[in-house]
């Protein structure tokens, strides 16, 4: 009677428990594929380098630029590697506030001015706004148009007197005050 | 890979394209004329000392190391003061109580020019001959609307002719070479002058060279006093344009130089806009308030 017992309790026990826990594969419910993403996180700051490029007078036709980007600010140095050909150089710091296609901007330029037996320094405030251009190799190259005022508000150094930008007439300012147009593309290098 | 490739490639390619293109050339063994703006061009030079007798013969009196100027001209304001019918060594009528006479600025220009000549010093710093650019201001009161009668032009323009006679007497007398370029904004002072028989003896004689000048700055409405380059007719004999590079448009300096004329610019301040139109432009003369810094430049 007691192995009678036994074997009924056995075989209940036998209907009753998971597959799973016999090793047997559990039916598939029926649900979406799962998607595993394999391409890299999206990158937010960007090593940029490239060429600055403009026509008008006062600074070379053609610098380059060295910056890094973040998703609303870029920082930017332009180096002028025409100085060769005529011993005057113009290195602007400018910082762009980039949350839209419209970029205003702050800087400065530093002009060098060579002379026959020195260099004379002029300090420019920088201020425009710059627009995106159309962008290139899926955004590796990116291009911007801006528009560009610059004050040489201190002119120092060659052996000459210092001399600061001064307001009383318009014969004191007018040849320190300059608009200008430029046109730049960088590549962009993501670093994170 | 293959875009970033691609894109330096690119970069490349316009680098060397671009900077094949914009190469700036030096200024070489160019040599303009280098005339002192408005009679003051010894920094810092302040504006308020425009056309005064200090800043004259100061600039005058700038010499290099080897005793050699540091100018080859001068230009001088004069304004026909047209409430007390006077002739001024002024830039305008800021302050007419203690602006000079025209006299002033001839006699100190005479008496520095005689000296050094005398006692055989070069005169000019590369030029052969010194330059005075007298500018015949076109306006006669405070404001620049305030312009000449006809009588007023032909008293200015009799003012003007008595600077260069006694220009030409000094030349003569020391001998040494002298130019006199009589410039103006207004067409109707420079045609009157060109009528003026004073004048004409002067450009036709043999003892100084005297030419007529247009000048071209801030244009309208920024500034009424530049005129467009058809207002000044053939018959005047300009044979000079002195222009702001700033202000001027590239296709009016192209035209002014189309009628033959020689080419000058003027400036307030050196920075590199002036500089590089200096390159560009190869103008005959350079009219600058910096003379140490110009002359610098151009020698390095």
């Amino acid at each position: 009677m007691k192995k009678s017992l036994a074997l009924f309790l056995f075989l209940i026990a036998l209907v009753t428990t998971p597959a799973t826990a016999l090793g047997e594969d559990p039916p598939q419910p029926e649900r979406p594929p799962e998607v595993i993403d394999v391409s890299e996180p999206e990158k937010k700051g960007f090593l940029e380098f490239g060429l600055n490029l403009r026509t008008d007078l006062g600074v070379h036709p053609l610098r380059v630029d060295i910056g890094f980007r973040l998703p609303k600010l870029e920082v930017l140095l332009i180096a002028d590697p025409m100085f060769v050909f005529d011993k005057q150089s113009s290195t602007d710091l400018i910082f762009f506030f980039t949350p839209k296609k419209v970029h205003p901007y702050a800087g400065w330029r530093m002009t060098t001015i060579g002379l026959v037996d020195g260099r004379q320094f002029q300090q420019n405030l920088l201020v425009g706004v710059g627009l995106a251009l159309p962008e290139f190799l899926d955004g590796r190259l990116r291009g911007q148009w801006g528009f560009e005022l610059a004050m040489a508000t201190v002119k120092h150094g060659g052996g000459l007197p210092s001399e600061t930008l001064s307001f009383g007439s318009a014969r004191s300012y007018l040849d320190l005050v300059n608009f200008a147009m430029f046109a730049r593309y960088d590549f962009q290098l993501g670093v994170f | 890979m293959k875009r970033d490739r691609q894109a330096t490639t690119m970069a490349l390619a316009m680098l060397t394209a671009l900077g094949c293109a914009s190469c700036s050339s030096n200024v070489g063994d160019y040599a303009p004329r280098v005339i002192c703006h408005n009679a003051n061009c010894v920094e810092p030079a302040d504006i308020k000392d425009d056309d005064t007798p200090p800043a004259l013969r100061e600039s005058l009196e700038l010499v290099d190391d080897e005793d050699r100027p540091l100018i080859d001209g001068v230009e001088i304001d004069t304004f026909w003061y047209g409430e007390e019918s006077r002739c001024l060594f002024a830039h305008d009528l800021n302050s007419p109580e203690t602006a000079s006479d025209f006299n002033v600025a001839v006699d100190i220009i005479t008496k520095h020019l005689e000296e050094r000549a005398l006692a055989d010093k070069p005169i000019t710093r590369s030029a052969d001959r010194f330059t005075v650019l007298v500018e015949l201001k076109g306006h006669v009161g405070v404001s620049k609307s305030e312009k000449h009668t006809a009588e007023q032009r032909l008293e200015h323009v009799g003012c003007a002719v008595n600077i260069g006679q006694r220009l030409a007497a000094s030349a003569s007398m020391a001998e040494y070479p002298l130019e006199v370029i009589f410039t103006s904004f207004d067409p109707a002072l420079l045609l009157d002058l060109s009528e003026d028989e004073g004048f004409q003896i002067l450009r036709d004689g043999d003892r100084i060279t005297a030419r007529l000048g247009v000048l071209a700055g801030v244009p309208k409405p920024l500034d009424n006093q530049t005129q467009p380059i058809d207002a000044f007719p053939e018959e005047a004999g300009i044979d000079f344009a002195s222009v702001h590079p700033h202000w001027t448009r590239h296709a009016s300096i192209r035209a002014y130089e189309s009628r033959g004329w020689e080419l000058g610019l003027w400036m307030f301040s050196i920075v590199p806009e002036t500089l590089d139109a200096i390159e560009v432009y190869r103008p005959d003369y350079v009219t600058t308030s910096e003379a140490r810094a110009l002359t610098r430049w151009l020698e390095r």
